[in-house]
């Protein structure tokens, strides 16, 4: 075990070196953000000359950024190194330079590769699972918006770079969650979003004020780059401060306590929405970003217990909400902040490496997990209540198998990928001493197996709980329809399926191994290792067999609960009861708790503010315009329009003047 | 003659000059009287002139009549046009200027 140690923590870690260039592949870097824009551009502005082959622009144009993307990684992967490749100056005042350079490492190259892989994959989803949009085309184009969003945010040299991908990926996400707007609460969820990220990226922008001041520049890399420098530069405090209003921007953006309130509803938008945005790229932004920036969070040791313990935190708490959840893609959302806050967990163990190799899994299997529930929801007319399904394995048998791949994936079940990035976060979070978060990581995930096996159950196994032929009434207003479950079109099923090898072998061939796989020390030249009291009374074998038992304790009660019994009476069949029941269902008022503090006693205190704005500050203001014309009608009495007025005027003023000075003579 | 009589003939010019201004009504008289007004000072400037012995206060008489010349051709000028534009060259009249 220690041999292990030393292996992920000595001085034989490599670092990399910081290379300008414009040749080669990252030489061509620039096209991959640039593709999907120029797809947005031109699918909006064709579409009513394309019709729906616009969706076939928007496709080429995320398959051609993949392909870019591919060559990047590759010679990064040939070459590792920290590549810059300059382009124009975005902003010049004074000291503050921003450049739009373009930057890729290692940490870039696997996001990029996530990022643009999913995404062509969802835009290929998207043409079957869209089909008959009344706004199909502009679908297209918002999602080659959000690509161009997550790419820029991905791809940006310094902190304001990445800012800017950051703010317009809340624009898309916010577009898209609201897509179907004609219905009120998918646009307050598009709302509730926006502004929570807002919340988020006020504390971000502060951060960057901060980092100005100290670093006098918001580059990562170079001479006085923040990620360069901050070890000699930043005191532990200052590290504690800035890391704390980075993760003030990371919380709202990878939905951890206390603003991950957005991320369920979120779910309101079209599952290919849900499963790009909401599951694969954009909540992911956040943990990018503490990884980005981890020489910095490793100076201070207060700030990755604070980490720790938010993601270990919003881990269990969001995995004891989805347990009581019906809705069978508010399971998955919940889902995916528990999953997100093991990433927290790991960055804030120091596990960095580990954290971002939990994202690339998790992606994997959760934006099939999303893609699975979409074909299942397409099959039965939008219908969302998986105590209203049962028995779908016989009428969609790809959906079935593949989702079989994903929630044995998620279950961290070996050798399926979430099974090795899991547990990888659980040894290394138990090896750095975080004991509290550690044991929150196993609990969470004994009920991770136990509700992602009740989803998996009660949709696909078990007796149907509906009719062939039966009546439905469908959510979006479409009318009424026959329910007729068929398996999905292959446009939805290929990329079902190739997501569904990447989660079942992603982490066998990633990183199977701990700090001597491939991912692990592919990664290790671009994260920070801190110093931490180092805990080996468990083994790593240990620990593994420990997390094993937690997936298949979860599994084996699930299956005693949802399988073993019967559940034809729907929800009344469910084995967890009365106070702690309601109460996960109410998702512990969390919503009820903001809806009264910042809803109603913020609309409060906003009201009597606007109380305030209006009749004292507005009344000083137009009590001053009212002195003056009072004045203005008293004053032009004297303009009487008689000539001689005038003259006797000036001369009474000249007899004045002249007396007065001959008076100061004498 | 005493300087003294000079400068009291100039005031009696001037004052009448000026209560001209402040009472008549018509324009045209109003215009003699300001002409009244410069030629009392004209008076002034030039007995002092004489007094003093010096050339400054004659200079300055050629000065004012020749400025005063000019201003009566503007003077007459609008005086004409006002005269055709309203009919009437009463000064209280037009008061396009009254709040």
């Amino acid at each position: 075990m220690t041999t292990l140690l030393l292996a992920a923590e000595g001085p034989a870690a490599a670092t990399n070196a910081l290379v300008e260039t414009t040749t080669g592949a990252v030489g061509v870097a620039w096209l991959i953000p640039v593709l999907p824009l120029l797809g947005f551009v031109a699918v909006l502005a064709l579409r009513k000359v394309l019709g729906e082959r616009a969706a076939w622009v928007a496709i080429g144009a995320a398959v051609g950024s993949f392909l870019v993307a591919v060559a990047v990684a590759l010679q990064v992967v040939g070459d590792p190194a920290t590549y810059l490749r300059p382009t124009f100056t975005w902003i010049a005042v004074g000291p503050l330079e921003v450049s739009f350079d373009l930057l890729v490492d290692q940490l870039t190259a696997v996001l990029l590769l996530v990022v643009t892989g999913v995404g062509a994959l969802v835009h290929v989803y998207s043409l079957g699972y869209m089909y008959g949009d009344e706004r199909y085309e502009r679908f297209f184009a918002y999602l080659n918006l959000f690509l161009f969003s997550m790419l820029v945010l991905v791809l940006g040299s310094n902190l304001l770079g990445l800012f800017l991908g950051w703010e317009l990926v809340g624009l898309s996400s916010y577009l898209l969650i609201g897509f179907w707007f004609e219905d009120m609460d998918n646009a307050v969820a598009a709302k509730k979003a926006f502004i929570t990220n807002r919340v988020g990226d006020v504390s971000f922008m502060v951060a960057m004020f901060y980092a100005f001041s100290i670093f006098g520049t918001l580059d990562f890399f170079g001479d006085a780059g923040i990620v360069t420098t901050a070890a000699e530069v930043l005191s532990s405090d200052q590290a504690l401060v800035l890391g704390l209003l980075l993760l003030g921007g990371a919380a709202a953006k990878s939905a951890q306590i206390p603003l991950y309130v957005w991320l369920p509803d979120a779910m309101a938008g079209p599952t290919p929405v849900s499963a790009l945005i909401h599951a694969a790229t954009m909540v992911t932004a956040g943990v990018y970003l503490t990884v980005r920036l981890s020489s910095v969070l490793v100076l201070s040791g207060e700030l990755l217990t604070i980490i720790a313990w938010i993601g270990a935190l919003t881990a269990l708490l969001a995995a004891l909400v989805a347990l009581r959840q019906d809705d069978f893609k508010k399971i998955l959302a919940y889902s995916t902040v528990s999953q997100l806050g093991y990433m927290f967990i790991a960055v804030g163990a120091g596990g960095f490496n580990e954290g971002i190799f939990h994202l690339v899994t998790h992606a994997f299997f959760k934006g099939l997990l999303f893609l699975a529930a979409g074909s299942v929801m397409h099959a039965f007319a939008n219908r969302t209540d998986i105590w209203r399904m049962g028995g779908v394995r016989a009428v969609m048998p790809i959906t079935f198998w593949t989702s079989f791949v994903a929630w044995l994936a998620i279950a961290g079940v070996p050798p399926f990928a979430g099974f090795f990035s899991k547990d990888q976060i659980l040894t290394i979070t138990y090896e750095h001493g975080f004991v509290g978060p550690w044991l929150i990581g196993l609990v969470t995930a004994a009920i991770t197996a136990f509700y992602m096996s009740r989803w998996f159950f009660l949709v696909f196994l078990g007796e149907p709980r509906w009719k062939d032929g039966e009546t439905v009434v469908d959510p979006h207003g479409h009318g009424e329809t026959r329910l007729h479950p068929h398996e999905s079109p292959r446009t939805m099923t290929i990329p079902l399926v190739v997501l569904a090898v990447l989660s079942a072998i992603g982490g066998l061939v990633l990183n199977p191994v701990h700090f001597t796989g491939p991912f692990y020390t592919f990664l290790d030249p671009v994260t920070a290792s801190g110093e931490f009291t180092e805990l080996t009374a468990l083994s790593e074998p240990v620990l593994i067999a420990l997390s094993v038992v937690a997936a298949v304790t979860g599994i084996a009660l699930a299956y005693l609960a949802y399988l073993r019994r019967d559940v034809s009476q729907g929800r009344m069949a469910e084995v967890i009861s009365g106070l702690p029941s309601d109460l996960l269902e109410r998702k512990f008022f969390v919503d009820e708790l903001y809806e009264t503090v910042f809803v109603r006693f913020g609309g409060w205190v906003a009201g009597r503010a606007a109380w305030f704005d209006r009749s004292v500050l507005d009344g000083l203001v137009n009590a001053s315009g009212a002195g003056s014309q009072a004045t203005g009608r008293l004053v032009r009495r004297s303009q009487s329009g008689l000539t001689r007025g005038y003259l006797a005027a000036m001369l009474t003023g000249t007899v004045a003047i002249v007396a007065v000075l001959l008076a100061q003579v004498v | 003659m005493p300087i003294g009589y000079y400068f009291a003939i100039s005031a009696i010019m001037f004052c009448t000059g000026l209560v001209g201004v402040l009472v008549r009504r018509n324009v045209l008289v109003l215009f003699m009287c300001v002409e009244l007004m410069l030629n009392a000072v004209n008076l002034t400037l030039a007995a002092a002139a004489r007094m003093w012995g010096g050339a400054d206060g004659q200079v300055f008489v050629f000065f004012v009549i020749v400025v005063a010349a000019a201003e009566v051709v503007v003077g007459l000028a609008l005086i004409v046009n006002v005269f055709f534009r309203r009919g009437t060259l009463d000064l209280d009249a037009p008061q396009l200027l009254k709040w």
